[in-house]
Order: structure tokens, then C-alpha cells, then sequence
């Protein structure tokens, strides 16, 4: 679990270093507009994780005014093993996030952007558990619980960097998502939401990897 | 805002390495994650045992230990208290050479006493009522745990206890708990919970009350009580 204090600090770090690659007077630098496909190449790396899989797409449109409206959609399987320590957890779903970006270029290949987000997951999670005896047969269990839901917020930075003319854009984008409300049980609550990660605290720091499409 | 931060240029290359740096770590931490078996999942109860019989004889023979150096100190202070002590000096050394052997069997008395009431008696086999294989677990407080079934309100125990160092002598007795269940979740666990556990049964020769360390809930686990055999 990382506190909330680590997030912003976080944050603020990736604020810096974001600053620090700042090259020139962004305001004489143009945006070239058009519509863009998103691919969360680093959420495709889970496929080879035996404790998650998740896929992460999008369509957004860069306005000449700097302004980027987004959509992305996703789906995941969550399998955290320190869910329940003698047992099995597994959430899987699908969401969708809907938000903003304010581009600021730094010079015709990099720009760094704030912004800001919502999103909305529907999952079901299931899990099982033992306690194991020495001298009696094992306790076991199970359970499994649909239609869950859970919405939160976004606040991101990021940068990219434009190659081929511009076509194509690689990034990366820390930001810190905050709950807005969310399904809750009172026995094994829920661990991971798909889109939104573990329900340790309120927040939830992130770091995505992506490559971008423009037309 | 940004324009004052152009200082910080130089740190271009040192940025996307803070940044590679920070995905890293943020990885690894993502996925460390340990699958051990917790402790304490399974309910249990503490038993003490002691060995009545043999605590009585030892008290006997502690009294009497103490009868005889109490009559030769006695002898003693009496040949220090002649005027003329020479005819007793052979006496009183032999007394003193007595009472020293006795004062050693006085102490290794005392700490077999100790020792069994403290409890510490290591059971030859532990089993249950429909349960698997026999098992014992002593700590270093000479308490055993019983672990109680987590699928029944009720648990019978046979117990093996060896009475002679050299094994041929040992006893068999049966005790049975009767206790409430409760699943619980906590700190990423299921544990099972026994509350109120009670004696339902015994055959041997008395057991104490059980004793909770919280009255209010009194769970298996900070219970405890003493069997005397």
C-alpha cells in the first residue's frame, strides 16, 4: 500500500523531470490536430503474468488548442496472491475512463500534458480459502459476488514523444486515482477493481506505457 | 511557471533514468508477494498437564527430606552447644556429610516439583474423533495445543501420555471440547475462531476451569486450562 503523501510526491517528482526536459517557449510551439488510437503497450505485458492479464485501448482527438479529449476502454483479470493469504482471489471485468488532457510541448518531438479523468469499472469477483489441520480435515470455502461496480477519478502527467511526421507518439503518464464509490462487502471485501487496482486506501498511484496512433 | 524551471535542463537525460528507475521499483514492489501458510488460521486450545500422583509422592518425600535435616541440624546445633566437643567431632562431620547428600536430594526434589507444576509434560500422541494422523506440540511453557476442528462444534481428543522413562508404562485418556464458530477475515486471513470452549468429557483425574484472558469473548485461543492425572 503507498500512502497518499508518497502519491503526491510522486507526482510532484514526474512534475520535475517532466519540467527539466522543457526546451524552448511552448507558446510559439504548433499542435498538429487529429484523431488518435491508444494502445497501453505495458498493461499487454501482463499476458505473461500468471497473476494478471489486462488489456487497455483508446480513441481520443488532439485539438489544435492543445486540448486532447479521451476514452479508453479496458478489460482485466486480477489474481492477486496476497489477497487472501490462504486462499485464491480473482476480479475480472471490464471499464472505461473518459477524461482530458492539456498538451504543453516542449519542442516539435516532446510534450508533457496534465490531465484529468473518470471511470467507470463493472466486475464480479470469486475466491476460495483453506485452513489447513494438522489433525482434523481442512475448513474450506468459497464465494462469488457479480455485478460489482466502482467509479473513480484521475488526475495524470505525462509525456510523449512524436515520431513518423507525428503518426506515431510514445508515452508514459504517472497519475494517482481516487475512489468515488464502489461496492463493499463486510466479509473479504473486494481487493482489485479491473481499471482501478487494489482498494488498499482511497488512492491509488499508477504508471502507464503507451503508443499512440494520429491520423 | 514552466519558463522558471529551465534550470533544470540539464537533467533531461537524468529525467527518463528517474523514470526507468521509478518503473522499476514500482514493478518489483507490484509484485512481491509471499504464499505462506498463516499462523493461528486453525483454532486451538492450551492444556497443561500435571501428574498429580507423582507430585504427591514427591511431596512426601520432600517432608521427609526436610524432617531428617531438621533432626540433624538439630544434633548439631546441640554438639555446638557442649562445652566439651571433642568426643562428637567425629559425629558432627559424619551429620554434616549427611545433611550436605540431603540438601542435594532436597534440591533435585524441589525441581522435579517445579517441573511438574509447571506441566511439562510432552504427550506420546495427540488424536481425534475422526481426524487424521496423531501429533503433539509442546511449548516452551510446557502448554500443548490442541488444535480444534474448524468443522464441527465439537472436538474429542485421545491422548497418550508415557508415565516410565523407559516406555512401558503409559496411559490413555479422552477429553472433548464443546465451542462456538465464528469466520473471520483478518489481515488478509481466514481464521476460524472457537469461542467459549467448555469441557464436555474427561477421564482423567480432574481439569481445572478454563481460564480466557478476555472474559467478554473468551476465543480459544487465549484460553487455557489444566489437567491433573
Amino acid at each position: 500500500m503507498m500512502p497518499r503523501s508518497l502519491s503526491i510526491t510522486s507526482l510532484l517528482f514526474c512534475l520535475l523531470i517532466a519540467s527539466s526536459t522543457y526546451a524552448g517557449d511552448s507558446t510559439r510551439i504548433a499542435v498538429k490536430s487529429g484523431a488518435q488510437l491508444y494502445i497501453d503497450y505495458g498493461k499487454l505485458l501482463t499476458i505473461a503474468a500468471d497473476f494478471e492479464t489486462k488489456y487497455e485501448f483508446g480513441a481520443g482527438y488532439q485539438f489544435k488548442n492543445r486540448f486532447q479529449p479521451n476514452l479508453k476502454i479496458g478489460i482485466a483479470t486480477l489474481e492477486p496472491t496476497s489477497a487472501i493469504e490462504n486462499g485464491t482471489y480473482k476480479s475480472e471485468g471490464q471499464y472505461w475512463k473518459a477524461g482530458l488532457n492539456y498538451m504543453i510541448p516542449f519542442d516539435a518531438v516532446n510534450s508533457f500534458y496534465l490531465g484529468a479523468y473518470y471511470g467507470q469499472s463493472k466486475f464480479e469477483d470469486e475466491g476460495t480459502y483453506e485452513v489447513i489441520s494438522d489433525l482434523w480435515p481442512k475448513f474450506s470455502g468459497s464465494f462469488e459476488r457479480k455485478d460489482l461496480e466502482a467509479t473513480w477519478y484521475e488526475v495524470v502527467v505525462g509525456s510523449e514523444k512524436s515520431m513518423l511526421k507525428g503518426h506515431v507518439k510514445l508515452g508514459g503518464v504517472f497519475g494517482v486515482r481516487i475512489i468515488q464509490s464502489r461496492t463493499k462487502f463486510d466479509f473479504i471485501d473486494v481487493y482489485a477493481i479491473p481499471g482501478y487496482g487494489r482498494t488498499l486506501d482511497k488512492t491509488a498511484p499508477f504508471a502507464n506505457v503507451y503508443i499512440k496512433f494520429q491520423l | 511557471m514552466v519558463q522558471s524551471l529551465l534550470f533544470l535542463r540539464p537533467m533531461r537525460k537524468a529525467g527518463y533514468i528517474g523514470i526507468f528507475i521509478f518503473l522499476t521499483v514500482m514493478g518489483v514492489i507490484s509484485c512481491v508477494d509471499d504464499n505462506i501458510q498463516p499462523e493461528e488460521a486453525e483454532p486451538y486450545i492450551s492444556v497443561k498437564f500435571i501428574n498429580n500422583r507423582s507430585l504427591d509422592t514427591l511431596n512426601v518425600l520432600l517432608a521427609a527430606i526436610k524432617a531428617d535435616i531438621a533432626v540433624i541440624t538439630k544434633r548439631i546445633t546441640a554438639i555446638d552447644a557442649m562445652t566439651d566437643k571433642t568426643p562428637f567431632l567425629a559425629e558432627k562431620d559424619s551429620l554434616n556429610k549427611v545433611k550436605a547428600s540431603l540438601t542435594t536430594e532436597q534440591t533435585e526434589v524441589n525441581n522435579k516439583i517445579n517441573k511438574l507444576k509447571k506441566g511439562y509434560v510432552k504427550l506420546t500422541t495427540l488424536q481425534s474423533l475422526g481426524g487424521s494422523s496423531p501429533i503433539t506440540k509442546l511449548d516452551s511453557t510446557g502448554t500443548n495445543e490442541f488444535p480444534l476442528n474448524s468443522n464441527a462444534t465439537k472436538s474429542r481428543f485421545f491422548t497418550t501420555i508415557r508415565l516410565s522413562d523407559d516406555n512401558l508404562e503409559s496411559r490413555l485418556d479422552t477429553i472433548e471440547f464443546e465451542y462456538t464458530l465464528d469466520t473471520l477475515f483478518v489481515e488478509n486471513t481466514i481464521r476460524i475462531s472457537a469461542q467459549w470452549p467448555k469441557v464436555t468429557y474427561y477421564s482423567f483425574d480432574s481439569v481445572s476451569n478454563i481460564s480466557c484472558k478476555d472474559s467478554i469473548t473468551c476465543t480459544s485461543n487465549d484460553a487455557s486450562l489444566t489437567i491433573y492425572y
